[in-house]
């Protein structure tokens, strides 16, 4: 082959590539399309929906992903759910009572409701999904049996009639709160999986899943990418008025931002802090911030080879260390609140209004620290037990915002003598690094924590046993234990919040916590779409079927 | 073949075997001796329990000795079983599958393109020594080699944000029922930023390597020695430099699959790409064992295998090569 | 003008620009117009005379955090070079020396290291074991070794048939004395030229962990530059500066190195056949 050949080669190529690119650049995504008009005349559409965070797999019993069990809520019926005011209200279960003082509860389901492919969807489904969850709950239903811990008897006296028996009475809040994590599997599906051992329940196939009962029904899972979903007509309550929608996931925020801008998708579910002004200056995008579930605390180990840490006194000086008010607007630029307490100020009935945050004052800390004689030394920083109170602190390494924040903590505890050494970790190494050494090997972890609508899931990584699962302050408190036995038992609404009320002053005391902010909710979307309740958990979250139910298209 | 060659070829089997050995040993080794394993994060859930994570250690076998671990690994690799995704719960061969299918369309074109390209421009500019396109074409060629892949994607993405998607594999939501045609031109789309990304890389170095190749063989010798006997260009250039130049080509291809996997890895985070690079990365973060441990092997024997395939053609292409 | 020419006025060049930023990098506390961490006005800030490479995410200066991430990148790839290249060293002369099994088994150890998929093992390793600047440092170099090994080793055996070498040892000569006195001599041009492009290639993989998020968080480096600006949305900010700065000081460093070790290959050697030496690839050496 002459050059001339080659350099001709050469110049066809380029040009072959040229014509390809162009011809490929005319755009003709879904973006462009006029809105889909379903059968019965309903506008519909389709609401494309993206997030960052991340989607592995779609199986009730695996699912621990927050837009897993979010997709969960809209694909599968629950006996009961939280309404748009996180307020428990019925879903499957249409009413129940509570009898001999709450030990055995009595379900009423919806009559005549059907499964997505038009089977009957009964409470005997209930009652076998829940019988399935106790049988296996040391396997393959561990996630799930954790919700269902305290029952002791399930059967469905008829097709309407779910009757409950617990260990002994119990409150609304353990015995409906638990059932809002509880999905209902029809039977004539899942069946052929639920022999053996269970093995088989956490790797069916992809197609199980396509069978539900609630407000959509998934038609297409890609592990990590997408999850597709349409609108089930055979739901047994009120219907949405999209015909049906998807989650997309994005591996970085900037992408997801480029996505909504560009029109390849409709929703974003969480705006960096940072994109706040540009997105917002968006004539075409509209900006929702709400109250969060979610706050930001550093934890204390209380089992800290640094032993003078395991002082509430030394975690107080650290505090006043901290200036939360910088924190919130360098960080989270200005998108977040304080957060003095372990109960987020978006449940106001359960927080303390007694527990306040501690005031960022470095002199305070300063004498406080003089006080117990821990004396400055070479560089400043003090020393305490024959060693210089210098400690590591861990938490996500891919997560900018606490990156950022640990900064500036360190930044700020450095004016006390204290040295706060950045210790990153990821992924699993993070739950690795809290074990090592048998848990005395971490000073201080920073993280970011949801609690859920009802306080007891986040009060119960405070208690002796979370030692033994997974616990950030290895803390344990025979009175907060006994407190937090009481109060799951309290049927007495009132006698219950002075129980947590009391609990969060014990925590308040030995500061296993230093709570800090609590980001906001903060979703992205295109304004051609209306209806998104951002309510504390978002718009998708796992707490409320109805999360979707008002969303429509503008141009209608 | 001659009886050398054939020894040649069998000697380079035998190695090769031998390194996949040493692949497989070392795979298993090198996750099975970190710290963290995947059942420790599965326990910040709403109702976790011990037995939670005693039930996750007894379904992938993380509890029994290195050695009854290293047993079971041989004898599900035998039977073609890489296990099941501590991620995913589905099986490894399954994911692989799906995230090397993804990878491919893109980094294939993007890396023919580079190299077909790279290979043409670097060859014209060796023969054109002294003019301003070899200059140019040198320069370029350095540039672009030197770019960090997620800088050159970066760049790309600032550049044509506006018109031409930068996320994703496909949209995502497209009406179902979409022709066969018009799903190629959605993914086609997807992929011309990512897999120009990679193709600019890949024809800088190859512009520099061919150009280098050439410009040293057709100062060989043999070379001058051809052309005083009169053979003409074209036939010099054929039958002794772009042959012999080819060799350290050849030799680049295999071994450059490591590069490609590292760029790929960076490439397919920038634009969202859900190929094996994207895969490989989320598995690290989950301490997915057996998807790393699959992916790794997976790629240990490609390039394996890529290598002898290299030697073997090379050993054809270079009269002088055989042992 | 000549080839030689050229390739010499590259070297130039490049030995200008590397010499330049190790002076920027050893310099920068004191020449750095601002402090690391200095906040100013607004987030994104467009580069103007006062900052004439803009803002970041975090209102700190760019030229400045450039300046110091130099520091850090060049830190963390010098000490990475020197582990490759001194362990590179000595398997390539071990293995070159001693014929036979010895050799086999070094080259059999090489040839592993060269088909793992490296990038993704080093990912691991530093996700266990925790993305600091020594840590990074120590990773690299392991797993930038092997090139080196492989340049050496092909001198050394050519040069075990050289005739003054071989007189020696029928002197009687010890090993040690032939190595040190003949070999490592001759050998230590060739592994300079081969350290400048394993900086390059350090510089290139501490750019790619910090990409990935697993950069140290403690410090600023070019790689965590620009894994910051992808982070927190510079691109749809349309911050273009603070992901162009660090990575065309990235990108013009390795392309110093790149003309630097094709100009020392070029005078050191015009005879070593086959030695492409790319920016990032192996090594073709004759066998």
């Amino acid at each position: 082959m002459t050059v001339k050949r080659a350099a001709l080669a050469g110049a066809l190529l380029i040009v072959v590539c040229v014509g390809v690119v162009v011809a490929l650049s005319g755009g003709s995504d879904s973006q462009n399309a006029a809105p889909a008009r379903s059968a019965d005349g309903r506008s519909g559409g389709a609401l494309r929906m993206g997030t960052t965070n991340g989607l592995p797999n779609l199986n009730p019993f695996v699912t621990v992903s927050i837009n897993g069990l979010a997709l969960l809520r809209q694909m599968y019926p629950y006996l009961v759910q939280y309404d748009l005011k996180q307020k428990i209200a019925p879903d499957f279960a249409g009413s129940w009572k509570a009898s001999q003082g709450g030990k055995t509860w009595t379900f009423r389901t919806t009559p005549k409701a059907r499964w997505s492919d038009g089977r009957p969807l009964t409470a005997r489904d209930a009652a076998w999904t829940i019988d399935l969850i106790k049988k296996y709950a040391k396997t393959a239903a561990a996630n799930l049996a954790g919700s269902l811990s305290h029952v002791q008897r399930v059967r469905a006296t008829d097709e309407r009639t779910l009757v409950v028996t617990y260990d002994r009475p119990r409150p609304d809040s353990t015995v409906l709160g638990g059932l809002t994590r509880v999905p209902i599997l029809p039977r004539h599906i899942w069946s052929a999986y639920a022999g053996d051992d269970g093995k088989a329940l956490q790797t069916v196939p992809a197609k199980v899943m396509a069978v539900g009962g609630g407000p959509f029904t998934l038609t297409e899972f890609k592990e990590a990418q997408v999850a597709l979903l349409k609108r089930n007509d055979n739901y047994y309550g009120p219907k949405p008025a999209i015909d049906g929608f998807g989650l997309q996931i994005f591996s970085a925020p900037e992408v997801e931002l480029n996505a909504l801008r560009s029109g390849e998708i409709d929703w974003i579910q969480s705006v960096p802090p940072q994109a706040m002004s540009t997105l917002s200056s968006n004539k075409s995008l509209a900006v929702g911030q709400a109250r969060s579930y979610n706050q930001c605390v550093v934890s204390f180990n209380g089992n800290a080879a640094h032993t003078e840490l395991r002082q509430p006194r030394v975690r107080e000086a650290i505090a006043n260390g901290i200036d939360v008010q910088d924190l919130i607007k360098v960080v989270m630029n200005g998108a977040a609140i304080p957060a003095p307490s372990i109960v987020p100020a978006a449940s106001p009935e359960w927080r303390d209004p007694a527990v306040q945050a501690t005031p960022f004052d470095v002199a305070a800390g300063n004498r406080i620290l003089d006080a117990l004689g821990y004396k400055k030394g070479g560089g400043g920083i003090r020393t305490a037990n024959g060693h210089p109170m210098s400690y590591r602190i861990v938490y996500s390494a891919i997560n900018p915002l606490q990156q950022a924040a640990v900064k500036l903590m360190a930044t700020s505890v450095r004016r006390l003598g204290i040295q706060l050494i950045p210790a990153p970790a990821t992924g699993v190494g993070f739950s690795a690094a809290l074990k090592e050494d048998d848990g005395k090997g971490f000073d201080s972890v920073m993280d970011c924590w949801t609690s859920g609508v009802d306080p007891e899931f986040i009060m119960s990584f405070s208690r002796c046993d979370a030692i033994k699962t997974f616990t950030e302050t290895n803390y344990c408190n025979k009175e907060f234990d006994e407190l937090f036995d009481a109060q799951s038992e309290e049927v007495d609404p009132a006698r219950r919040r002075d129980d947590i009320f009391k609990m969060q002053e014990i925590l308040a005391r030995d500061r296993p916590w230093q709570w800090l902010f609590s980001p906001n909710v903060a979703e992205a979307w295109s304004k051609r779409w209306t209806g998104f309740t951002i309510g504390p958990a978002g718009t998708l979250n796992s707490l409320t079927s109805q999360a979707l139910l008002n969303v429509r298209r503008v141009d209608e | 073949m001659s009886s050398s060659r054939s020894q040649y070829v069998a000697t380079r089997a035998v190695q090769s075997f031998g390194t996949v050995l040493v692949a497989l040993t070392a795979n298993f080794l090198i996750f099975r001796l970190l710290p963290g394993n995947a059942a420790d994060d599965f326990a910040r859930v709403p109702g976790a329990t011990p037995e939670l994570q005693d039930a996750l250690r007894d379904q992938f076998g993380l509890d029994g000795s290195l050695w009854t671990q290293y047993v079971a690994y041989i004898k599900q690799l035998l039977h073609g079983n890489l296990g099941t995704s501590f991620y995913s719960r589905q099986p490894v061969t399954h994911d692989l599958a799906v995230a090397i299918g993804n990878s491919l369309p893109m980094v294939l074109a993007g890396t023919l393109i580079g190299i077909g390209l790279g290979v043409a421009v670097g060859a014209v500019a060796a023969w054109r020594r002294g003019t301003g396109f070899e200059r140019g074409a040198t320069a370029g060629g350095l540039v672009l080699y030197a770019m960090p892949a997620q800088f050159l994607g970066l760049l790309l993405m600032i550049l044509f944000h506006n018109v031409l998607p930068i996320a994703g594999m496909q949209d995502e939501f497209a009406p179902a029922g979409q022709s066969t045609l018009a799903h190629l031109h959605d993914v086609g789309r997807h992929m011309i930023l990512p897999a120009t990304t990679l193709g600019l890389i890949i024809f800088g170095n190859y512009v520099v390597l061919t150009r280098a190749a050439v410009l040293d063989t057709l100062g060989q010798e043999y070379v001058l020695a051809a052309r005083a006997r009169g053979f003409s260009d074209a036939y010099v250039l054929r039958e002794h430099a772009l042959r012999n130049a080819a060799l350290p080509i050849v030799h680049m291809v295999a071994l450059s699959l490591g590069f490609m996997v590292a760029g790929s890895i960076l490439i397919e985070t920038v634009f969202s790409w859900p190929g094996i690079g994207h895969a490989v990365f989320q598995a690290v973060l989950a301490r997915d064992y057996p998807m790393l441990q699959g992916a790794f092997l997976t790629l240990s024997v490609a390039v394996i295998g890529l290598n002898f395939c290299a030697d073997v053609i090379s050993m054809h292409l270079d009269r002088r090569v055989v042992g | 003008m000549s080839r030689l020419a050229r390739l010499h006025r590259g070297g130039l060049l490049g030995g200008a620009i590397v010499a330049t930023f190790a002076a920027v990098a050893v310099l920068a506390p004191v020449i750095a117009p601002y402090g690391v961490d200095q906040s100013f006005s607004q987030i994104f800030g467009h580069p103007s005379l006062a900052h004439p490479f803009g803002l970041d995410d975090s209102t700190h200066d760019v030229l400045t955090r450039v300046m110091w991430g130099g520091r850090t990148s060049l830190s963390i790839g010098l000490a990475a070079t020197a582990i490759a290249v001194l362990l590179g060293t000595t398997v390539g002369v071990l293995a070159g020396y001693s014929r036979g099994l010895v050799d086999h088994a070094l080259m059999r150890i090489t040839d592993y290291v060269l088909v793992l998929p490296s990038i993704p093992l080093v990912i691991v390793v530093i996700a266990t074991w925790g993305p600091s600047v020594s840590h990074l440092a120590i990773v690299i170099g392991l797993l930038l070794w092997t090139t080196t090994a492989r340049l050496v080793r092909a001198q050394v055996k050519s040069m075990r048939e050289l005739v003054y070498v071989r007189r020696a040892v029928s002197l009687g000569a010890s090993d040690a004395r032939i190595v040190t006195r003949y070999i490592l001599p001759q050998v230590t041009p060739l592994v300079l030229a081969s350290a400048v492009l394993t900086l390059a290639h350090a510089i290139f993989v501490e750019a790619a962990l910090a990409f990935l998020g697993l950069g140290d968080p403690g410090s600023v480096s070019w790689g965590t530059m620009i894994e910051a600006a992808f982070q927190r949305t510079a691109v749809s900010a349309g911050a273009w500066w603070t992901i162009v700065a660090p990575g065309t000081c990235i990108a013009v460093f390795i392309l110093a190195c790149s003309l630097l070790s094709r100009a020392s290959e070029e005078a050191l050697n015009p005879r070593l056949r086959v030695a492409y030496l790319s920016a990032r690839g192996p090594r073709i050496v004759p066998r």
